[in-house]
C-alpha cells in the first residue's frame, strides 16, 4: 500500500490511452512548468496532477487565474498517510466552467509545505485540521493552533499508527 | 488632563459565546472582542463534538460506516447515507435498481424540506419569532412520522445499503407521501407569511451579514449560503447525480447575499423538493429494492473515488481510497457545514452582538458535520 501512489502513476504513463481531458491539462501544464517534474494521474473522473512540493504554490496560483480552468473555489483538501510519506490532495473547482481538477502533493512527515491560504480562505480550516491529523506544518500560516482537537492533545490521530482503538481516561 | 483622556477611553472586551449557548445551534464557541455593542473581531473554536469519524471509518467494514454518517449532519440523514453510499458503489462500479433510486431522491428531497423547516423555526427564534418554529414543527413532525415507518427510526434511520435499501418501503408509501404534501406545503406557506416578508423580521435580516459573491466562493461557500450570494450552483443542476437529471426543477437565487436572502433561497427550495417529489411520485417504477450484495463482506478493489451531492446544507464530498482489504483505507468527508463556517469572521466583522445571532443562523450549520 505504501508504494501504491507510484505504482499508478507507472502505470498511466505505461499506457498510451489518457482521456482527453487529463490530456488538455498535460498539454497546458507541462507547456508552462517546463522545468518541473510533473506527473498526472486521474482521481476517479477527476484530472489530477502530481506536484514536487516546491512549485506547488505556483501551479495554485496559475491555476486559479488561468482562463480554461478558473478555478477560484478550493473544494476540498484531504490528506492521507501513506505511511512513509503524507499525501495532500486538493480538488479545485470552477462554478463558472463547472469543471473540477486535483492537485496532489506528496510530502514527508518532517518536512514543510507552502500554505496556500493566501490563494484560498477555505484553505484556511483545512490545514489547521490537516495540521492537527497529520501534524504537517505549513508554512506561511498565520495560525496553526489546533482546530478540532484541544489544546494540548499529544499525537496526530489521523495517521495509521496512532493507538485508536486503545481508550485513555482524559 | 491626562486624566480626564484615560477616563475617557473605552477598552475592548472580551465575550464568551458558547459552547454552551442556545443560539449557537450545537458546541460551537466564538471569542468576541466587542467595543460598546460593536464586534471588532471573533475567533471561533470549533472541536467540542469530534469524534473522528473518518478515523473511525478506518476500522470499521464498508456496511457499518453508513451509521456513522448518519451522525454526521443529523438532520439530513438521508442526504448523507445516500452520498456514502453512491461512493462505495462507484468503487463497485454498481448500479441500483431505478426503484431504489427514485425512493432514494423521494426520500432525500422529504428530508431536505425537514432540515429546512428546522431552520425556518430556529430562524425565527434567533431573530426574536416564537410562532413560525411551532408551525414549521408540524410537518417537520409529519414527515419524521413517514420516516419512522419506513425505516423504523425518527432520525439516524440507517435505511439506504450499498446497492440498495434495507428493506421495501410499506405498501401505503405513496399513499402517505401525497397525504402529508398539502400539509408540508401549507405549513411552508404560513411560514413564509408569518416570517419571510415580516417587516420586522426583515429588518433583522436585510443587508445584515452580506458576503459577495467573490469572497463566498473564496471561502468554499456551498449551497443556500452561496446561492443567496447570487451564485448558480447546485450539484444536482452541474453534475447531476443518482436520477436528479429525470426532473424538471429550478434553483432559486438570490441576489445580495445578506441573512435575508439565504433564507428566501431555503424557503424556494422547499418549493422545488415539493415538486420533485411529485414527479418522482408520479413515474415511480416498479421493482426490487434490495441490494445485490446482500449482507456481504464488500472487498472493492484498490482505488481512490470523489463524489459529492447537494446537502441541504451545501456541497457534500466523499473521497474514499480503498486499498483492496474489507475497510477502507481512508475516508476523508467535505462537509458543507465547516467550509459555511469558516467565513463567520469575515461575516462578524464590524457587526453588532445582537445580529451575530442571526448571521449565525443564517449559515444554519450541524455541529455535527463541523467537527465530524
Amino acid at each position: 500500500m505504501a508504494n501504491k501512489p507510484d505504482d499508478a502513476l507507472e502505470e498511466v504513463s505505461q499506457t498510451t490511452e489518457l482521456s482527453p481531458e487529463l490530456i488538455q491539462f498535460k498539454t497546458l501544464l507541462e507547456s508552462t512548468f517546463i522545468d518541473v517534474e510533473l506527473a498526472f494521474v486521474m482521481t476517479d473522473q477527476i484530472p489530477s496532477v502530481v506536484v514536487p512540493k516546491e512549485s506547488l504554490h505556483d501551479l495554485c496560483v496559475f491555476l486559479k487565474t488561468n482562463s480554461v480552468y478558473d478555478s477560484k473555489m478550493l473544494s476540498c483538501m484531504a490528506g492521507v498517510d501513506y505511511v512513509d510519506y503524507c499525501q495532500i490532495l486538493y480538488i479545485l473547482y470552477s462554478v463558472e466552467n463547472n469543471c473540477t481538477i486535483g492537485i496532489k502533493c506528496n510530502v514527508e512527515y518532517d518536512c514543510k509545505i507552502q500554505t496556500v491560504s493566501d490563494i484560498w480562505k477555505a484553505a484556511d480550516w483545512y490545514e489547521r485540521e490537516i495540521h492537527d491529523l497529520y501534524g504537517i506544518e505549513f508554512e506561511g500560516h498565520e495560525d496553526m493552533s489546533p482546530l478540532l482537537l484541544y489544546d494540548g492533545f499529544e499525537g496526530h490521530p489521523g495517521k495509521r499508527d496512532f493507538p485508536f482503538y486503545n481508550y485513555e481516561e482524559y | 488632563m491626562m486624566q480626564d483622556q484615560q477616563d475617557n477611553q473605552t477598552i475592548d472586551m472580551m465575550l464568551n459565546m458558547g459552547p454552551q449557548h442556545p443560539s449557537t445551534h450545537g458546541v460551537f464557541r466564538m471569542e468576541l472582542r466587542i467595543d460598546g455593542e460593536k464586534i471588532i473581531d471573533v475567533k471561533p473554536h470549533i472541536g467540542y463534538l469530534h469524534r473522528g469519524s473518518e478515523k473511525l471509518s478506518e476500522g470499521e467494514q464498508y456496511h457499518q460506516i453508513i451509521t456513522l454518517f448518519d451522525r454526521m449532519d443529523y438532520l439530513a440523514n438521508f442526504n448523507n447515507e445516500l452520498v456514502y453510499c453512491m461512493a462505495v458503489e462507484r468503487l463497485l462500479d454498481m448500479e441500483p435498481s431505478k426503484r431504489t433510486e427514485y425512493i432514494r431522491v423521494i426520500l432525500c428531497e422529504l428530508n431536505r424540506i425537514a432540515s429546512h423547516l428546522l431552520y425556518v423555526g430556529t430562524i425565527g427564534l434567533d431573530a426574536g419569532a416564537m410562532t413560525p418554529a411551532l408551525f414549521s414543527f408540524i410537518g417537520r413532525d409529519r414527515i419524521q412520522t413517514l420516516f419512522e415507518s419506513i425505516s423504523g427510526a425518527r432520525m439516524m434511520h440507517n435505511y439506504f445499503k450499498i446497492g440498495g435499501l434495507k428493506q421495501e418501503v410499506p405498501d401505503d408509501f405513496v399513499r402517505m407521501v401525497k397525504d402529508i404534501m398539502p400539509v408540508i406545503r401549507r405549513d411552508i406557506d404560513q411560514t413564509e407569511k408569518l416570517l419571510t416578508f415580516n417587516e420586522i423580521f426583515l429588518s433583522r435580516t436585510k443587508d445584515i451579514g452580506v458576503i459577495t459573491a467573490e469572497q463566498a466562493i473564496d471561502y468554499g461557500l456551498t449551497g443556500p449560503c452561496l446561492r443567496g450570494s447570487g451564485i448558480n450552483y447546485d450539484v444536482r443542476k452541474s453534475e447531476p447525480y443518482s436520477v436528479y437529471q429525470d426532473f424538471d426543477f429550478d434553483v432559486p437565487v438570490g441576489l445580495d447575499g445578506d441573512c435575508w436572502d439565504r433564507h428566501w433561497v431555503r424557503v424556494k427550495e422547499m418549493h422545488e423538493s415539493l415538486r420533485i417529489i411529485e414527479q418522482a411520485i408520479d413515474k415511480l417504477p416498479d421493482g426490487d429494492v434490495a441490494s445485490p450484495l446482500g449482507r456481504r463482506l464488500i472487498r472493492p478493489s484498490e482505488g481512490e473515488v470523489y463524489v459529492k451531492a447537494e446537502n441541504p446544507r451545501g456541497e457534500i464530498g466523499v473521497y474514499l481510497v480503498s486499498d483492496g482489504t474489507d475497510k477502507p483505507y481512508r475516508l476523508k468527508v467535505r462537509p458543507p457545514s465547516f467550509c459555511n463556517l469558516s467565513a463567520i469572521q469575515l461575516l462578524l466583522q464590524n457587526s453588532w452582538v445582537a445580529d451575530s445571532v442571526v448571521i449565525l443562523g443564517s449559515l444554519d450549520i450541524v455541529l455535527g458535520e463541523v467537527d465530524r
